[in-house]
């Protein structure tokens, strides 16, 4: 063992955290060794002149200064809106899957039109997006999984 | 009854109970009996008046928002300076001074010059009264590092176990033996040093 461990060990000695076998260890070396007696001796008089003399404050501000700030700052925290309870954790396995079921039925919304194929450019769906909003007869449904990263713009004709 | 509590005469326990059901006087006895506990922890952490009057401002509040958490496992006063000592680490992580006190970091993980000191027999009680001792730690805790200060004032005063410590400061049982082991001996050198400053005056 070093001495940065042996030093290390008679201060845990001290403080008693050591396991009886090692105290008995570290004791006896102590006692045998007049560096370690001496190290003992100076942890232990620094030990009990700061446990014996802990600085008193006083707190700067008076009594009802500080209370008063106290309180006001209790009423504001009890003035704002609880925060919501947290989500179900399976509630977050539904984004992901709430944006796979709209993609697979925008698919077959396409299909089952009789279009034949998914070539957006050539068909006659293909009009620019701003114009279809603009359209009376057209409807759109945007949604948006972030956690996919992906979204979703559901057209009607109808 | 609430109403019938004498606030200045109920002992903690009682006010304690009381300002659990909502009673605000209540509450008001209690951080008038301890705040000066409360910012004098504050301040032995963070050496800093304005921060630390602010921290245990907020450690009431907090105190007062967790009451129904309150058990009495141990003393009101000793759960409050809990909440403020937890609040002071956060504050002096934020605050990032472990990163601007590099050179303690640095002498503490090769063994800085405390090492190589010739152990002392500090004696700074010989021959002083014990309001001219406080004084005279308080200013070598303030010549502390804050990693040293923080598990000083947690082991000694607080009278915590280093796994405690370690628990509350992130890091390992051997980090706070190292770190309580160089702030003794930084101490009983500064205590000795200012010892002899003034005999030399």
């Amino acid at each position: 063992m070093n001495t940065r461990d042996m030093h290390l060990k008679v201060q845990a000695y001290l403080d008693n955290e050591l396991s009886p076998a090692e105290a008995r260890k570290v004791g006896t070396w102590i006692s045998s060794n007049p560096e370690g007696r001496d190290l003992f001796n100076e942890l232990k008089e620094t030990r009990e002149i700061l446990m014996q003399n802990e600085p008193v404050l006083k707190l700067p501000e008076s009594r009802d200064f500080f209370w008063s700030k106290i309180e006001r700052e209790i009423a504001a925290a009890e003035r704002l809106p609880a925060e919501p309870e947290p989500r179900p954790w399976w509630t977050r396995l539904l984004a992901p899957l709430a944006g796979t079921v709209a993609l697979f039925a925008l698919l077959f919304s396409l299909v089952d039109r009789g279009s034949g194929h998914m070539d957006l450019s050539q068909s006659h769906d293909a009009a620019p997006l701003h114009q279809l909003e603009g359209a009376p007869d057209v409807s759109t449904i945007t949604f948006r999984s972030e956690a996919e990263g992906v979204t979703v713009v559901w057209l009607s004709t109808q | 009854m609430t109403s019938k509590l004498n606030y200045s005469t109920a002992k903690d326990d009682e006010l304690v109970k009381a300002a659990q059901k909502g009673d605000m006087a209540a509450f008001e006895e209690l951080v008038a009996r301890h705040r000066d506990k409360i910012y004098a922890r504050a301040f032995s952490m963070l050496r800093n008046e304005d921060e630390a009057v602010d921290l245990s401002q907020e450690a009431w509040v907090k105190g007062w928002q967790r009451l129904n958490q309150f058990q009495g496992d141990a003393s009101f006063a000793t759960w409050m300076t809990r909440i403020v000592i937890n609040l002071c680490l956060d504050q002096l992580r934020k605050n990032k001074r472990i990163k601007s006190e590099s050179i303690d970091e640095m002498n503490e993980e090769t063994g800085g010059v405390e090492r190589q000191m010739p152990i002392l027999n500090p004696n700074p009680t010989e021959g002083l009264e014990r309001e001219e001792l406080r004084q005279r730690i308080d200013k070598a805790l303030a010549q502390l590092s804050y990693e040293h200060r923080t598990v000083l004032v947690l082991h000694e005063f607080e009278e915590l176990e280093y796994k405690l410590i370690a628990k509350r400061m992130g890091c390992s049982i051997g980090t706070v033996m190292s770190r309580l082991f160089y702030a003794r001996r930084k101490m009983a050198a500064l205590l000795a040093g200012l010892k002899r400053e003034e005999l030399e005056k």
